[in-house]
């Protein structure tokens, strides 16, 4: 019996421990005053909404930070100006915008190229009509 | 009496002495001997289980785990890894979504492209 309780002992220690150790996966909310500064300033833009934020949204987002501060200013600014939109969201959308990006990536390069200079050409015309209207638009208000 | 004693010559003398002790002395040393023998078996640790604890208490019994014990420690064994199999799985995971959400947020492509 002594010695079943001593085993018991040291699989509860080892068992307490190992739940220990996976806590960081569960932590708890994060507080924006307590964000680096680096940290802060790539997710400015969703500052206001941080902390209503869910703790799943906040830890991905930080981890997305660590990434941040490697980019150049060109890619920091794209990384800015997306975040809004891609942080309202709704984490299924989200899921599957990362299955659609992750299947574009699975069809050949040249394709591929073929596909993201149409987009792009689509999105320089839409952008061109629509400063062409705001132009228009802007006198008359 | 300063003779150079070698290792033949003492096992010699001692075969002599044991010879003359009464066989009653000889059982008890026997006895002892073995008793010493499984006291240093017991001592030796037992790979993998050693640091559970049960090799250095001296008792005969903690060389054989009850059986229902064994099946615990099997059944707490495989949870642990099966947990850990699902912690590191996880972990893969979530490393694969956070390298796509940062390839999303820089990419050439906008986010509406991969909305529906």
């Amino acid at each position: 019996m002594k010695l079943l309780h001593t085993l018991l002992h040291k699989l509860v220690i080892a068992l307490t421990l190992g739940m220990l150790l996976s806590m960081p996966a569960y932590a708890a909310k994060q507080i924006w005053a307590t964000l680096t500064p680096m940290q802060q300033e790539a997710l400015a833009p969703i500052a206001k909404e941080w902390e209503a934020m869910p703790e799943k949204q906040q830890k991905r987002l930080l981890a997305t930070t660590k990434s941040y501060a490697k980019l150049s200013p060109e890619l920091k600014q794209r990384f800015r100006t997306r975040l809004t939109e891609w942080s309202k969201l709704t984490p299924e959308q989200r899921m599957r915008a990362r299955e659609k990006y992750q299947a574009f990536h699975k069809i050949p390069k040249e394709k591929r190229e073929e596909v993201k200079r149409m987009v792009l050409q689509s999105e320089a015309e839409k952008n061109a009509a629509s400063s062409a209207s705001g132009v228009l638009i802007t006198p008359e208000k | 009496m300063k003779s150079n004693l070698n290792t033949q010559k003492i096992n010699a003398l001692l075969n002599a002495a044991t010879a003359q002790l009464s066989p009653e002395i000889l059982d008890k040393l026997r006895m002892a001997r073995t008793r010493a023998l499984d006291r240093q078996r017991i001592r030796q640790p037992v790979p993998v289980l050693a640091w559970l604890g049960g090799s250095h208490s001296g008792q005969h019994e903690s060389q054989h785990f009850p059986k229902p014990m064994l099946w615990l420690m099997g059944v707490v064994l495989a949870a642990s890894l099966i947990s850990g199999i699902l912690v590191y799985r996880n972990y893969l995971i979530e490393h694969e979504i956070i390298d796509v959400d940062i390839a999303i947020l820089t990419g050439d492509m906008p986010i509406n492209v991969f909305l529906d």
